[in-house]
């Protein structure tokens, strides 16, 4: 196979590119690179969190839980981190952060309430995180 | 003829919005932010834009996993602000411009950026929060929007994004399309997103002002450089969500590449964003 013109001498393959992304990305302590392979992982959570922005589905899904889930096809473990409002856990899951926070807006839970739980903080331990960084 | 009269540039988090349309922006904790706005408001006042074309990223409104455009353009005569869960915002229905939407398109196109259309669409906090940001707010404060708008998305939520030299290819190309647009239309390019933030994980509430820093810097100075930054570069220097920056870069490159920082504003933090804006012209 004869290299392409656009692999200069030296030059990382689009392969090399794309995977020193990923590798750098998923060396990151704490963090879920959200791409395809991850996007697969929970498909039914993230549908129905997305689900939420509906009005009459948030009716729906306060008035019982379990069935409103079990109409996305959620497995009984991620219904239970729903139940739970394991923010974490969803992240851990497959959750995407965007689609999993609709399911905190409808309560009016911050993103740092659900920071803090992800971080096992409390909120005032995790405020004081953040405002660390005003310092710097 | 059209023209890009000037480029800004914000941060674009939820509870900006959420500060603004329940009142609360003079509170100490947002007070610092709020003022910080002021002057970019005044930048924006006097340009009197035609229209605004807002560069942002759908959080999970529009766009589900089913089914994710890397870069879309809107075409609706008008764009309502979208429940994400918390119910729409209170703020007035966005007037948008068919007609240069789809001269965007068909130039765009033919510079082969081939740009999902929508010809309808809400638009979520990426998008309303800057608006608010730079022409107005606490809900109340504007009866209807001085300008006109186009919303231009970028996929930041699911893996592979854009590369940041394409999102500063689809200015130029953005640029080219308008200065081959016939009418007299001034037009206001916004990009937004960022700065570093990390919201998912045990890595959430991660915020890096000196990666802040050298974008703000490098934004006027060598935006090229910041186009040869790999993605995972990004989220390791300004976290997953954080990588929201390459939308910065698309407003960057439908300017000159000499442009004139007219204002700055950096502030850490708004919630768990490290909050930056900026005003640009070019030289
Ligand atoms: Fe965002």
């Amino acid at each position: 196979m004869s290299s392409s013109d656009e692999e200069a001498a030296g030059e990382p393959t689009i392969s090399e590119r794309i995977e020193e992304d990923k590798r750098l990305a998923r060396s990151l302590e704490g963090t879920y690179l959200f791409d395809g392979t991850r996007s697969q992982k929970n498909y039914p959570l993230n549908k129905m969190c997305m689900s939420l922005t509906k009005r009459d589905n948030r009716a729906a899904f306060a008035a019982d839980e379990a069935a409103y889930c079990a109409q996305f096809g959620l497995s009984e473990e991620s219904k239970q981190l729903v139940f739970d409002r394991d923010w974490i856990g969803m992240i851990r899951s497959g959750g995407n952060i965007y689609y999993v926070f609709k399911l905190a807006s409808i309560n009016h839970t911050s993103m740092q309430h659900v920071g803090a739980q992800q971080n096992s903080m409390t909120l005032e331990e995790f405020r004081a995180k953040l405002n660390a960084h005003t310092s710097k | 003829m059209a023209e890009i009269i000037a480029a800004v540039t914000t941060s674009h988090v939820p509870s900006i919005g959420i500060a603004m349309d329940s009142g609360i922006t003079q509170d100490p904790y947002w007070k610092p932010l709020f003022d910080g706005y002021l002057p970019a408001k005044e930048f924006v006042k006097e340009l009197k834009p035609d229209v605004t074309i807002v560069i942002y990223n759908d959080h999970g409104l529009e766009v589900f996993l089913d089914r994710v455009p890397t870069f879309g353009i809107g075409a609706a005569a008008q764009y309502l602000s979208g429940d994400e869960g918390w119910g729409p915002r209170p703020i007035p229905p966005f007037q948008g411009d068919p007609d240069l939407s789809w001269h965007l398109i068909e130039h765009l196109v033919a510079q082969e950026f081939d740009m999902t259309m929508f010809q309808e669409m809400e638009v979520d906090h990426g998008f309303t929060v800057p608006m608010s940001v730079f022409f107005g707010g606490p809900a109340g404060e504007i009866e209807e929007w001085p300008t006109r708008v186009i919303p231009i998305t970028v996929n930041t939520i699911q893996f592979p994004l854009p590369m940041p030299l394409r999102c500063f290819k689809l200015g130029q190309a953005i640029r080219k399309a308008v200065d081959a647009y016939p009418k007299d239309t001034r037009v206001l390019i916004m990009g937004t997103g960022g700065m570093s933030h990390q919201l998912q994980g045990e890595r959430s509430g991660f915020m890096k002002p000196d990666f802040d820093r050298m974008f703000l810097d490098k934004m006027v100075t060598d935006p090229m450089a910041l186009t040869k930054i790999p993605n995972g570069v990004f989220m390791k220097e300004a976290g997953h969500e954080g990588a929201e920056l390459i939308m910065w870069l698309v407003a960057r490159g439908a300017m000159n590449m000499d442009i004139e920082e007219v204002y700055q504003h950096y502030h850490v933090s708004a919630s768990l964003t490290a909050a930056g804006l900026a005003c640009y012209r070019n030289k």
